[in-house]
């Protein structure tokens, strides 16, 4: 046990110490950062084009419904008074349009609104301009269009037009709270996004660090310097010393990462601030120290599973040619996973989430993002966490059977039928 | 006394064939040991299983008395492999401290033991301390040198090293003679594998000679030239072996063997014969004797003439050569 900790020491040590700790410990929480403030930096600079009322209503319907928008766009958008309709008989609408386009050609208008003769049942009405891809000009247009089609309708419908005013006059903001069977303190507090956020960050953070074992152990092996430390310790010892090490290495690396977003996202106003852009009302979720904890428990253990396979892989190979091949089973057990999240976020309660959550290669990554979604009862929890546990036992041993036998056989890797014998054999 | 190593008919089979067959060794302890063999012979293979790296499929290993797989025995043991290589990125002091450490040896031992070596072996000089430096830094023969302090740090009882001086610099080789001629006189064992016959003749007190995984012959080096049977002449004539002379060589009741090397010619004694009729013969034949020396085999000659009888196509002999 000693000697496993003086690996492990090695491992933490060196890697702690290089220059590829400090930049990728900084680097990740930067980019994490940027990939939340970019968004709401943008998305708070995007506003609706200042002369989008520019545009000209060709109204066929006769029920003044041109003259009722244009005096929504005039008011409400950007106070200026640009907008011009022109009522015109249905046949008529044709040369009206191909007016109206050669205006948005050359720059005297932003764009062109017809609106059909018939408003009822389903009114036709189509929008033409050079702005028709702005998203943000064209949900406000929607959102105006919509307004006075039901406002041209009551009036039609005999209502005083100025109750029409007054009862469609509505300024929504729908707020949302998310209930479980558990009530709000329940399974987890975490919103979907940030749980498909999770069960990505667990995807990479294993990968990166399995790959990381596996190419400390071709290291070791390449540079010869296997056969001398095997000399003092076992096989198996420095298998897990490196994985613990490694392991470690990931722990500081995810804290140190973790608490600079956190602290980032909580001190982000005076930042943005400094951006013109408001903080907005972006909370932190809440994570329960229950589903915390069990968080780290799937990472420790997807870390285990996948990093003594790629442990394994590593003392196999002699070359990175090599490596690169014989690591595809083990890789695209992990990126089938990875292609899972997506679906399993949308239906987290299908047989198939189910079933990925028993499995000791996926259940790693989607048991988390289920139970970030959905209630889960806790036998469920536990059998994923016994299965897990088991697999990984399973991994460790086949993995050390492995890597005790590749890591001193040079030159052509084994077939599956001499794996299959390293496995089954003694030292 | 108990035995430094102790090997009890060991085998270890591989996939595709057997590497060491019922091998069966004791070295005595404060001796230098030499393990003999041509290439392939499974001289690693016994050394890794001697450091319980590898595990024999049938026998057992003692060191110092005790099974090589009991806790903390082959912390006794240094070992110096053939493929020598050292964390590349690591400074000199860190992997030297790490190795002592996986030994057992207290971190403070340790530093004060690496400085002494350093500077002893000239890593350490007025003007450079390398000793801070990267692996990566050193050149291949510093290198080397690093790797010998590793095998050595923690004061081992055994050393057992792999082709020691198989890509050695002159220099450095002469460097780990003298450590070798050192450890012996404080009382360690050193054992070590070679094929140059040359430097095991030199260093040892006793030597193991096999081939295809089997023991051929082992003992002392007097035990096994005595033991190899073959009585040898070394003559050396002024004026060559003429013709009256070689007459003489070529009979067989006297000579079975002869290889004339131009300064020397060295001649196998018939069994039975007596070396006086030869000299006699010789003289009589008109022959002018400069030197008349009756000899034991050498090393290389045991080695040749055991290997090739278990292999008569000549693998042997290129393996030798090689």
């Amino acid at each position: 046990m000693r000697k496993l900790w003086i690996v492990a020491q090695r491992e933490f040590m060196e890697r702690v110490r290089s220059r590829w700790f400090i930049v990728s410990t900084i680097l990740v929480p930067g980019l994490l950062g940027l990939s939340i403030f970019i968004p709401i930096f943008f998305s708070s600079r995007a506003a609706p084009s200042p002369d989008m009322a520019r545009i000209t209503i060709i109204d066929a319907s006769g029920s003044g419904f041109g003259a009722g928008l244009a005096a929504r766009l005039d008011g409400g958008a950007t106070g200026d008074t640009a907008a011009e309709y022109v009522n015109v008989v249905p046949t008529a609408i044709a040369v009206a349009e191909s007016t109206a386009t050669r205006d948005v050609i050359d720059g005297r208008r932003k764009g062109y609104l017809v609106v059909g003769p018939i408003l009822w049942p389903k009114p036709d009405v189509r929008y033409a301009g050079s702005n028709a891809t702005s998203t943000i000009d064209m949900s406000r247009l929607q959102r105006l269009v919509h307004d006075e089609l039901i406002a041209t309708r009551l009036r039609s419908a005999g209502m005083d037009p100025r109750q029409v005013d007054a009862l469609t006059a509505l300024d929504l903001q729908l707020s949302t709270e998310r209930l479980t069977a558990r009530g709000r303190g329940g399974s987890g507090e975490i919103g979907s996004v940030v749980a498909f956020i999770v069960a990505f960050l667990l995807y990479i953070t294993i990968f990166f660090y399995g790959q990381i074992v596996m190419r400390g152990v071709m290291e070791e092996k390449q540079t010869r310097v296997a056969e001398t430390v095997v000399s003092s310790v076992s096989p198996d010892m420095l298998l897990f010393g490196k994985i613990l090490g490694i392991g470690g290495v990931a722990g500081a690396q995810l804290l140190i990462s973790g608490l600079a977003t956190v602290y980032l996202i909580r001190h982000r106003a005076p930042l943005l601030a400094r951006l013109h852009v408001d903080a907005g009302s972006f909370a932190l979720p809440h994570v329960a120290p229950g589903m915390a904890a069990l968080l780290i428990v799937y990472f420790i253990l997807g870390y285990i599973v996948y990093s003594s396979l790629f442990a394994a892989i590593g003392s196999m190979t002699s070359s990175e040619q090599d490596a690169q091949q014989v690591q595809m089973p083990v890789t695209l057990l992990l990126v089938i996973t990875a292609l899972f999240i997506q679906p399993v976020s949308f239906t987290p309660e299908s047989a198939l989430s189910e079933a990925l959550s028993y499995i000791p290669f996926s259940s790693p990554i989607i048991m988390p993002l289920r139970l970030s979604l959905v209630p889960i009862p806790a036998w469920k929890v536990a059998l994923s966490l016994a299965l897990l546990v088991g697999g990984c036992w399973l991994a460790v041993w086949v993995a050390a059977r492995i890597y005790r036998t590749g890591l001193l056989m040079y030159g052509k890797r084994p077939s599956p039928r001499e794996l299959l014998r390293w496995v089954r054999a003694s030292r | 006394m108990t035995a430094a190593v102790r090997i009890d008919h060991i085998s270890k089979r591989f996939a595709n064939h057997v590497a060491v067959r019922d091998l069966s060794l004791v070295i005595p302890t404060g001796t230098v040991y030499g393990l003999l063999g041509p290439n392939g012979a499974g001289k690693t293979t016994t050394i890794r299983m001697i450091l319980d790296v590898l595990e024999p499929d049938t026998g057992t290993i003692q060191i110092m008395g005790m099974p090589n797989g009991q806790t903390g025995v082959v912390d006794r043991v240094g070992y110096l492999p053939e493929e020598r290589g050292l964390y590349r990125r690591m400074t000199v002091r860190r992997v030297l401290l790490f190795l002592a450490q996986l030994k057992g040896v207290p971190a403070a031992l340790a530093a004060r033991r690496i400085d002494g070596w350093l500077e002893r072996l000239q890593l350490v000089t007025a003007e450079r301390d390398w000793g801070d430096a990267r692996v990566e830094e050193l050149s291949r023969g510093m290198q080397q040198k690093v790797q010998f302090i590793g095998a050595l740090v923690h004061d081992p009882d055994v050393m057992i090293l792999d082709e020691p001086f198989s890509a050695l610099d002159p220099i450095n080789a002469q460097a780990l003679k003298d450590i070798i001629i050192e450890l012996k006189r404080a009382g360690k064992t050193v054992v070590f594998s070679t094929h140059l016959m040359e430097s095991a003749e030199r260093l040892c007190d006793a030597v193991c000679i096999i081939a295809q995984g089997t023991k051929l012959v082992d003992g002392t080096l007097a035990d096994v030239r005595r033991a190899h049977g073959v009585q040898q002449v070394a003559l050396a004539l002024e004026g060559g072996a003429h013709n009256g002379i070689s007459r003489v060589l070529q009979d067989r009741t006297l000579v079975t063997r002869i290889d004339d090397s131009n300064q020397v010619i060295e001649l196998d004694l018939a069994p039975a014969a007596d070396p006086q009729r030869l000299l006699r013969a010789l003289i009589d034949a008109g022959a002018v004797v400069q030197r008349f020396e009756l000899v034991q085999p050498s090393l290389h000659r045991v080695f040749v003439d055991r290997v090739s009888a278990l292999s008569p196509n000549g693998d042997a002999m290129e393996a030798v050569h090689a």
